[in-house]
């Protein structure tokens, strides 16, 4: 289940369409070489709620130049809406729906004062199928 | 003779006169340029392993939880011209070390701290 969730997220930075953006994204636990600076890490929170369902939320660190206002931020919050808001990605056996999103400017990064975050997250469910 | 020159002579001399404390490590060193979403993996280039003397100055248990044992090198920064990344390993004495946070590079050497499970 967790992992049909993860795959049906990962489609989306997958696709030609997200790449066409132009928004470097990488996944927590990975730690990227020169990523400029601008930016976005992406987080799964998922909890099962029976067998075959679970609900969750989609966190996404939106890392974007500080001292330079939170426009880009909010921009790239409306690309993600794009590909997220209402939004159902179907990639293995189950179904993930996508809500509503917020975002939350979370001030200077603490390990990079040069960078500002901002967090984007938008809440999920996860339908599957008996198996 | 540059300041950074003279330093990093003064180095090579330092790990010459003392040429029985240094190790010789095996540093691993893997360019990753990005993470691939399709395959959920990431994008890592061919390994580039090199021997290259080091001081081993620490070598502690880091935590009373767990079997993490932490050593903390010193390396000549010309050994390592481009330089160490977190997906970078050394294998002392056969054995796999990970770097972790800090890393600490000048003009004259490369300090880093490797850790593993033991």
């Amino acid at each position: 289940m967790y992992t049909d969730i993860e795959s049906d997220i990962f489609s989306v930075f997958g696709d030609a369409a997200w790449s066409a953006e132009s928004v470097s994204t990488y996944p927590s636990n990975f730690i990227p070489e020169n990523p400029g600076s601008e930016f976005l890490r992406v987080t799964i929170l998922s909890a099962a709620r029976d067998m075959r369902s679970a609900s969750g939320q989609l966190i996404i660190d939106i890392f974007t130049p500080a001292g330079e206002g939170q426009s880009r931020a909010i921009a790239i919050a409306d690309i993600l809406d794009r590909f997220f808001r209402n939004k159902s990605l179907k990639t293995g056996l189950g179904t993930t729906q996508f809500f509503l999103s917020s975002i939350v400017p979370a001030g200077p990064d603490m390990d990079n004062p040069s960078l500002y975050r901002s967090n984007y997250s938008i809440s999920f469910n996860y339908f599957g199928v008996q198996q | 003779m540059s300041y950074a020159g003279l330093i990093r002579k003064s180095v090579d001399m330092a790990f010459q006169l003392s040429s029985d404390i240094p190790s010789t490590v095996t540093f691993t060193k893997t360019a990753v340029s990005g993470f691939d979403f399709n395959t959920k993996e990431k994008i890592e280039g061919v390994p580039v392993v090199s021997p290259i003397e080091a001081f081993i100055v620490a070598s502690k248990k880091k935590s009373k939880k767990r079997n993490t044992m932490q050593k903390r090198l010193i390396m000549k920064a010309a050994d390592l011209e481009s330089g160490v990344s977190f997906y970078d390993y050394v294998m002392i004495d056969g054995l796999k070390w990970s770097i972790g946070p800090p890393i600490a590079i000048n003009e004259a050497v490369i300090s880093i701290e490797v850790f593993r499970e033991v």
